[in-house]
């Protein structure tokens, strides 16, 4: 005879339903999180490799013992060569190395041509956009460039036809030693001067770099910059943590909670089938029969959402572990409330809610609609706190998501805010700076795809300044040691500051508006008869060893500094408003001018600056600055530096070939940053994007969640609504009652999110040991106002909700 | 002596899950005050409805209820709550008392949430002819299904209302309980003056009413005035 087996919980279709709903979201949450992380490692080890190279060790010069040793080494994967040949010379000056890399070092290098090809024969030369920059030439092809190469017959000077272009690379890699600059085809006729020894060690045995002793004391410097340490609690990786621990947590409670709404409503049945004889044993079995039937789901995805997202089998095997543990811990939970249903059906009521529960109520007070909001909050506190806790989460899953975005915005934002080239007049023999053709201005800020541009004069050491209190001038009483203090005649010191003209309305509007001492008379100044000072107090900080350089810097905050980073604080007073001053430059022409105003408010703060780098902050890098108008140099509005921005969506290829050219012809100084400011604008625009999709994701989850709890609400809400409509209650102390229950949840919600968020925010930035860099300038902008609109939005969902929710 | 509660041709019926189920069709009922009416009649032949109506609970589809010379059918929701306050008082099956509060905060909340004064001579001499002095600290689920079921007529007395509407009250107790139930509602009306209209299909306790009124598909077949 076939034996009946017993099923109650495992054939309601509905709870099985709901269960393998849950189930199934937790584990695609969880695996969301577990991929975005990984992703983010992955992404951003791929993109250090990209821009610094895949290779973990390099040995510079190395001898060749060590070169067949590391060669030959059974746990190397793969080791790559470059050699270097000789110099590339400008005015008998040395800018760089040329030499040679074998395959297996351009395979590493990852270095990609921005146009042309390799060198494939003798005469062919491969060199960086910045070799190409120093020389004045255009980035074209066919170019000709003087190298000195060591040969048989000693160094000789050789042309080589530029072949291809490359990125400047050698100066961002992490070991700034004796990479070559320029390539040329590997030749037996050149001698090379010194060899490196680039290396990839096998999988699993990344740490025999440490552990290989070379000889003639030489060893294997590591490629720090392709290093990426995954840190949970990092901010990047922080919301992902949150999320995945939410994951974790509601599926434990939002399966509980939804078994007990279920064993609530059939709580009638289940008091019948334990009278009937339905044992623990048997209710048990039961129980994990609806468990395995609401698994079969979840089980399905797991292995086929690993498999397209790719995880590693350690993040797999983490994730099953972390899913098991909270359905076990879930039919913990759904047991606990099956065995606390009595067994005698006397004690059924047809009332939804059988409470046990014994709340402390010392003496009748009289009932308000907020007492009464307070006592049903009370009665139902296990199911109130697991709402409250998971929508908690919820918003703080929220809050983290929106500090990462907010986060990675800045980031692409002071990124965006880098200019693509910086271009330079030359300095004359004498050292005087010359200024840039007007019309070479005009035609650089007209080229199709320049989105911003700035222009100034500046002049560096150039002039010297006098006045007659100079004698008390701080580096007079005590000497600094720093380039723009010299040592004068007759024991007066000079110095020699920077010398700004700026043109644009919009710098002039910066400038002007700051002067703390004295005023700004406009005729004056632009016939440049006055000048503007810019003396903040500063920093002097003494170089500690002879490889460090002594530096002096405007003083953000004079209280903040601490004595440990200056050595000194100065402050030049020995210069008034009125006082004349007299400015010499080198060919010993003077100029004499009154001080107009000073300036005392340091203006060297990147956050007041829309552009990271604009041209006004470098000219305030020094605390001695004076700005002064264009008939003060009797030139007729003279430009020096240049900044361009591009469009970001724009092709930088060709505007490149053109500015290059334009500073080629025209003898300028050319700085290309366009390449590494795309690389990390692009990083940060793909985590802005991540954030967004989690956001609304996140969202979403929320509305389902508090829709769910809200519909699980109305039934006892309603009960109690029912009952007070019949006692004839006014609908408004209903309402109230029902408001009131609202406030209460959503100021529980909302006092423990932010505390939460809070807490994990500068706990996370504890633990990173870093301070908070983006939150100073982000906070005045409009990030500071995303948090209450975040906050904002969730509780007009959240009452949105509770009214559709209600009936 | 005037009806204090009038029903002419009532209708009513049921839309949504119950699709056109007429609950009461062409309904009368003519109920005299400070008397006890009982109402009999298989499930689902509109009695509750009939007790809703009157109680101004649900808006019929036509005909007239007048209750203490007050048409209910044109009044508005908020106006029916508010005469409901006045002169109902309502007794449930499930005793329908609030499970959060305790017995004292069941029997106040009226007046609490309304802000009216309650008259506690009134009140203890109820309590105390209900036997519930010693419970007022207790959860109603501390309480016997008996012990709920008079808190939940204490409720509905305390707040001397004209007109006592009980939906079944006896249904969830057992025959003893029953029993005191519907002798303390006869000795309430007699103290209290109160008109008592009762729903039930024991015809026992049915008979101990003044009157006895037999409904069947949604309208009182025996109509007699007392």
């Amino acid at each position: 005879m076939k034996r009946h087996k017993f099923h109650y919980y495992s054939r309601n279709k509905k709870l099985i339903l709901y269960l393998t709903a849950i189930l199934a979201v937790s584990v695609l949450i969880l695996l969301f999180t577990l991929y975005s992380q990984y992703h983010i490692y992955e992404i951003t080890k791929d993109e250090n490799e990209k821009w610094y190279g895949s290779w973990q060790g390099v040995v510079v010069d190395v001898s060749s013992e060590n070169e067949d040793l590391l060669q030959e080494h059974e746990l190397m994967e793969k080791t790559g060569t470059t050699g270097i040949y000789g110099n590339i010379l400008s005015d008998d000056r040395s800018i760089g190395l040329v030499g040679y890399g074998d395959t297996q070092f351009f395979d590493m290098a990852n270095l990609d041509l921005v146009k042309g090809h390799w060198p494939k024969k003798e005469g062919e030369i491969v060199v960086e956009s910045q070799i190409l920059d120093q020389l004045r030439k255009s980035y074209d092809l066919q170019l000709k460039i003087s190298a000195t190469v060591q040969t048989t017959e000693g160094h000789v000077t050789k042309d080589f036809t530029v072949c291809g272009i490359i990125d400047n690379y050698s100066s961002t890699w992490a070991i700034q030693r004796d990479f070559p600059n320029a390539f040329i085809a590997q030749s037996p006729g050149l001698i090379e001067q010194s060899k490196n020894i680039y290396l990839i060690p096998q999988k699993g045995y990344e740490n025999i770099l440490n552990e290989i002793h070379l000889e003639k004391n030489q060893e294997i410097l590591e490629n720090t910059a392709i290093e990426v340490n995954y840190n949970p609690f990092s901010t990047s990786n922080l919301s992902y943590t949150v999320i995945g621990l939410f994951a974790i947590v509601s599926s434990i409670l939002l399966v509980s909670y939804t078994f007990f709404q279920w064993t609530r409503k059939h709580y009638k049945e289940i008091q019948i089938l334990k009278s009937l004889g339905a044992d623990h044993k048997i209710l048990i079995k039961d129980l994990l029969h609806l468990y395995s039937k609401s698994m079969i789901l979840p089980l399905f995805i797991f292995p086929i959402s690993c498999l397209w997202m790719k995880l590693p089998g350690q993040m797999y095997l983490f994730a099953v572990i972390l899913f098991l543990i909270s359905l076990v811990l879930s039919i913990l939970l759904s047991m606990i409330q099956v065995f606390r249903i009595p067994e005698n059906i006397n004690t059924y009521t047809e009332a939804i809610l059988i409470r046990t529960r014994r709340l402390s109520v010392k003496q009748y007070k009289k009932m308000s609609p907020f007492r009464m909001a307070i006592r049903n909050i009370r009665w139902n506190l296990k199911r109130k706190i697991v709402q409250i806790l998971l929508t908690s989460s919820l918003l703080v899953s929220l809050l983290l998501t929106l500090t990462s975005f907010n986060e990675s915005r800045f980031m692409e934002n002071y990124y965006n805010g880098f200019s693509d080239f910086l271009i330079q007049a030359e300095y004359d023999s004498q050292g005087n700076i010359k200024t840039i053709d007007p019309s070479i201005v005009t035609k650089l800020s007209s080229i199709q795809g320049v989105n911003y541009f700035e222009s100034l004069y500046l002049s560096s050491g150039q002039f010297s300044v006098a006045w007659n209190d100079q004698s008390q001038a701080v580096f007079n009483k005590d000497f600094i040691d720093y380039p723009i203090f010299q040592i004068g005649d007759k024991g007066i010191n000079q110095v020699f500051p920077n010398v700004l003209y700026v043109s644009s309305s919009r710098f002039k509007d910066r400038i002007f508006t700051d002067i703390d001492e004295g005023s700004f008379n406009e005729d004056t100044f632009n016939s440049g008869e006055e000048v503007i000072l810019y003396l903040p107090a500063f920093c002097y900080s003494e170089a500690k060893n002879e490889l460090d350089a002594s530096q002096i810097y405007p003083l953000d905050n004079k209280e903040d500094s601490t004595n440990n980073v200056c050595t000194e604080i100065y402050e030049e007073n020995s210069i008034k408003v009125g006082d004349e001053v007299t400015i010499q430059n080198r060919d010993g022409q003077q100029h004499q001018a009154k001080v107009q105003g000073i300036i005392r408010r340091p203006l060297n703060d990147s956050s007041k600056y829309d552009y990271t780098d604009s041209l006004l902050l470098q000219a305030f890098t020094l605390p001695y600055t004076v700005i002064a108008s264009d008939s003060f140099f009797e030139l007729e509005d003279p430009v020096s530096h240049i900044s361009i921005w591009l469009d970001s969506d724009m092709n930088k290829a060709p505007i490149e070939e053109t500015i290059s050219t334009i500073c080629s012809n025209e003898g300028l100084q050319l700085i290309n940053k366009s390449t590494e400011k795309r690389i990390e604008v692009e990083k940060y625009e793909r985590r802005v994007l991540i954030y967004a999709i989690i956001t609304a994701l996140l969202t979403f989850v929320s509305v389902m969640f508090l829709y769910y709890f809200f519909k699980q609400d109305d039934l006892v809400r309603m009960q109690r609504n029912e009952i007070l409509s019949q006692l004839g209650i006014q609908r408004r102390k209903i309402r109230a009652i029902d408001n009131y229950e609202l406030g209460i949840h959503l100021f529980c919600i909302l006092c423990l999110s932010i505390l939460l968020y809070v807490i994990l925010f500068f706990g996370s930035h504890y633990q990173m040991n870093s301070v908070v860099p983006w939150m100073d300038s982000s906070f005045n902008s409009i990030n500071m106002i995303s948090y209450p609109l975040l906050i904002l939005l969730f509780v007009g969902i959240y009452v949105l909700l509770a009214k559709i929710g209600r009936k | 002596m005037d009806a204090i509660v009038k029903l002419q041709n009532v209708n009513k019926v049921y839309k949504g899950v119950t699709k056109g189920t007429k609950a009461l069709k062409d309904c009368s009922l003519e109920v005299k005050p400070s008397s006890f009416t009982s109402i009999i009649g298989k499930s689902g032949c509109g009695k509750s409805t009939l007790l809703n109506a009157i109680g101004g609970l649900i808006e019929v589809d036509s005909g007239s209820i007048c209750v203490k010379g007050t048409e209910l059918t044109t009044m508005t929701r908020g106006e029916r709550a508010a005469f409901r306050r006045n002169h109902i008082g309502f007794i449930f099956q499930f005793f329908n008392l609030l499970q959060e509060l305790t017995v004292i905060e069941n029997l106040m909340i009226p007046f609490d949430l309304n802000q009216q004064r309650v008259d506690k001579e009134f009140m203890d001499g109820v309590l105390q002819y209900l036997e519930l002095q010693d419970v007022l600290k207790k959860f109603p689920y501390e309480l016997s299904g008996g012990e709920q079921q008079r808190v939940s007529i204490a409720r509905a007395i305390i707040r001397k209302p004209s007109i006592i509407l009980a939906d079944e009250p006896t249904g969830n107790l057992d025959r003893k309980n029953a029993k005191q139930v519907v002798s303390l509602l006869r000795e309430c009306q007699r103290l209290y003056s109160q008109t008592i209209i009762m729903v039930t299909h024991d015809m026992d306790l049915a008979k101990k009413a003044d009157t006895m009124q037999y409904m069947e598909d949604g309208q009182v077949m025996s109509y007699e005035t007392t």
